[in-house]
């Protein structure tokens, strides 16, 4: 598992990119990627290489959500496998994120 | 010089060496006592209990070996370093004084030096050991503790989550002894009017956290359906309470049912678990894919109670699962998955050994993986309604205050209030205010939600009770009724209630008048029991129930009359 | 003398005496008085052939004899020692012989270095 960073060149669009296994091992590493970052309107979480999602990964993601502002944060989720997608939507977290 | 003063015993025949000896580790600030031979050797170490010995390994009377394999014996879980003075040099009497416990040896003639170094050495280690030890014991210690309170969050949980009616005949379930620290809440109770709720949940994370939001869920649960409040009002209140208390990013997936063995039917909230199953006894097998968020994530205001309906008929079944039967793992990190469990449907032909087909692939699967304390699962089979044995409101709170038992009242509901609000809950409160009526607090439930839904349904919405003659007409009535229920406006119904004292009981007398057209009830004094299970009034459950029962005026009007009488002791 | 080099080892001498202190002449008459009987009980063992006996109290006068820094008498007493292990005792009485003019040797040398 582990967990990148990059910025749009303006500093508004943030992409966190999860590898492997999300789960509550990531717990810390997941938080310090969003946190501290100030300028950041936008969050886009890469799952192309997330192999598997836990519930308390589903929690990190609400946090996520609420940092960034809850019912108005901006935060969208991209490139996810069919199991990972599947547990998405059985928690049916289309209703809170963006999902493409 | 990095030892503190040590207490050391020597032990050593020859009076030169071991003046020599004593000598040198005096010097170097340590306590000393001396032996002559093995024996004395064992007794100087039970009187004077020194941290480290230094033991000659030939000595007359006891040799050094026996003396250090006893005194090994007598320092029990105490690290005592034993370092064997010798000049003996083949390595087969080396290794003899390692077997008999010796830590070290120390070769003739002594090096000042060296045998500092060792002492601090030993010491260094006896130290740590004794720290390793009591940290050793200390977490021990904790660990009893921690399972000394986890024993008793467990009591006081198991009291305020008791199984409920998970025991009831028509049910089964599979929960861990210690589900309660993984997370897994699984409730059921018997509604007032005879049906049944079950709830199905699993929180984020596993310990403390998980425990603890089981038991607001639990204590509404309980009480609001034991109160006859609906499902939904019951999903509701537990959303919001969960919002409330837990930290973002926990929650609890959840999957609650609400059976009516009178209607024969089931309605269905899902969020965040595996597809449920409503297994038919002829083989028909329907998923209920999960169409909500988890309880506790969404604010009040945007928390949804859409429900799933079915009509169910004896022996058909309906299945929940915690997402650790599907993600159960094997011994090669493989998960038992969707796939198998649907084989276990095609492959298990008698539907009532579905449940521990179900229970016996899992484990089987699992093998020697990790272990199976995750797994949650629930069956609660339709059955007919005498065959549930309704404990006649049993299970509720006996009071023993003395009621008001003379009193009327009458509550008038308009407009959308009609599609809002459910007063049953409320009127069942107030009724039950009459301790003797508690006992009887099912067939009261009963007549007042026959009255008030016929008044809602067939006076005010003017729904034809024959459409839910047939499947799909059922889907049809429901769908009819959530779109006219959206246009009400100035209709109401009246439910007025009275009770008397009458003998050692009383009598309730229950009125309801809608704002409806009425309909023509000269038939229904000779009205049989249909045998179509979803039309009618319930007028012959009615009429068995009241003593008095009868339509007045247009027949928007109903008069009900309850007598009762305290059950013999 | 180079002899009186052989026999005791003056340095590990002066070593004992600053560890010893004013024990150290206790520590040399302790040294004398046993090492009397030890050689005594060498001699017995031999004179009866005792292989065992011989090779305990040579093996125990040669760590002393070590420890004190006395090493051609240590060197003498292993020879004693292991002929006693292996039980061969051809020869011994000469052994002994050394052993009892060593000792003599080492007695007078000692006293030598008593305050």
């Amino acid at each position: 598992m582990s967990i990148t960073t990059s910025k749009s060149a303006d500093g508004s669009v943030l992409t966190i990119r999860i590898q492997g296994r999300f789960d509550f091992s990531s717990h810390q590493e997941f938080r310090d990627s969003y946190e501290n970052n100030d300028s950041v309107k936008e969050y886009l979480i890469d799952m192309k290489d997330t192999t598997y999602l836990d519930s308390s990964a589903l929690g990190m993601l609400l946090l996520l959500r609420d940092f960034a502002g809850g019912d108005h944060a901006n935060v969208s989720i991209s490139n996810c496998n069919s199991d990972v997608k599947k547990i998405l939507t059985i928690s049916n977290f289309e209703q809170l994120f963006v999902i493409q | 010089m990095d030892s503190e003063p040590l207490k050391i015993l020597i032990a050593d025949d020859n009076d030169s060496d071991r003046m020599i000896l004593q000598a040198i580790v005096r010097k170097q600030g340590h306590e000393v006592v001396t032996a002559r031979d093995g024996v004395d050797a064992i007794e100087k170490f039970k009187t004077t209990v020194p941290k480290i010995v230094l033991m000659d390994a030939l000595m007359p009377r006891m040799d050094g070996f026996e003396a250090a394999r006893l005194i090994k014996q007598l320092a029990g879980e105490e690290l005592v370093p034993i370092i064997f003075l010798t000049s003996l040099t083949d390595a087969e009497s080396l290794a003899k004084c390692l077997d008999a416990g010796g830590d070290d040896f120390l070769s003739k003639p002594y090096n000042r030096i060296i045998l500092q170094a060792k002492i601090n050495a030993f010491n260094r280690m006896r130290v740590m050991h004794r720290t390793l030890q009591s940290q050793r014991d200390q977490i021990a210690e904790n660990n009893d503790h921690l399972l000394q309170e986890q024993q008793v969050a467990k009591t006081v949980f198991d009291n305020v989550a008791h199984l409920g009616c998970l025991n009831a005949k028509n049910i089964k379930h599979l929960l861990s002894p210690l589900s309660v620290f993984n997370g897994d809440v699984l409730l059921a109770c018997q509604k007032p009017s005879g049906g049944m709720h079950v709830f199905l949940g699993d929180f984020t994370g596993h310990g403390l956290p998980a425990a603890i939001g089981a038991m607001p869920i639990a204590e509404i649960f309980y009480g609001m359906t034991n109160k006859g409040f609906a499902m939904t009002d019951v999903l509701r209140e537990v959303n919001q309470k969960l919002k409330q208390i837990l930290p973002v990013g926990f929650f609890c997936c959840a999957c609650m049912i609400d059976m009516s063995f009178a209607r024969g039917d089931v309605e269905v909230w899902i969020g965040g678990l595996p597809e449920a199953v409503l297994y038919r006894a002829d083989g028909e097998l329907i998923k209920i894919q999960s169409n909500h968020l988890p309880l506790g994530v969404l604010a009040a205001n945007r928390f949804t109670t859409e429900t799933y309906k079915y009509e169910m008929s004896p022996g058909d079944r309906f299945f929940m699962w915690s997402d650790g039967i599907i993600e159960a793992r094997n011994v090669n990190g493989e998960m038992f998955g969707e796939d198998r469990l649907y084989q276990v449907y095609d492959d298990q032909k008698i539907s009532s050994k579905l449940f521990s087909s179900i229970k016996q692939e899992v484990h089987n699967f699992i093998g020697e993986g990790e272990r199976d304390d995750d797994l949650t699962m629930v069956e609660v089979e339709m059955v007919s309604e005498d065959e549930v044995g309704m404990g006649s409101g049993g299970h509720l709170a006996k009071s023993a205050l003395i009621g008001p038992v003379n009193w009327a009242l009458c509550y008038e509901l308009r407009g959308q209030t009609l599609k809002d609000f459910n007063p049953l809950p409320l009127l069942l409160h107030i009724i039950m205010e009459v301790p003797g009526l508690r006992l009887f607090s099912g067939q009261v439930y009963t007549i007042l939600a026959e009255l008030t839904s016929n008044a809602l349904e067939h006076g005010v919405l003017r729904l034809d009770s024959g459409l839910k003659s047939s499947p799909e007409g059922f889907t049809k009535y429901y769908a009819l009724r959530a779109q006219r229920l959206e246009q009400l406006e100035k209709q109401w119904v009246r439910i007025s209630i009275d009770h008397l004292p009458e003998g050692l009981g009383g009598l309730l007398s229950i009125k309801v008048v809608d704002s409806g057209d009425g309909f023509d009830y000269s038939n229904f004094k000779q009205a049989k029991m249909n045998n179509n299970r979803y039309s009618g009034r319930g007028i012959p459950l009615l009429t068995t129930l009241c003593r008095h029962f009868e339509y007045v005026g247009t027949g928007n009007t109903v008069e009900a009359e309850f007598a009762w009488q305290p059950e013999k002791q | 003398m180079s002899d009186k080099i052989e026999h005791i080892d003056l340095s590990a001498l002066a070593e004992l005496k600053e560890v010893m202190e004013e024990e150290f002449d206790t520590l040399l008459e302790t040294f004398l008085d046993d090492s009397a009987e030890r050689v005594v009980q060498i001699r017995e063992a031999a004179k009866e052939g005792d292989s065992e006996a011989l090779s305990r109290a040579a093996h125990s006068f040669k760590g002393s004899c070590t420890n004190i820094g006395v090493p051609v008498l240590a060197e003498l007493c292993k020879d004693a020692e292991q002929k006693g292990r292996k039980g061969e005792l051809e020869g011994i009485d000469d052994l002994v012989a050394s052993i009892d003019q060593a000792f003599y040797e080492v007695t007078k040398l000692l006293k030598e270095q008593l305050s």
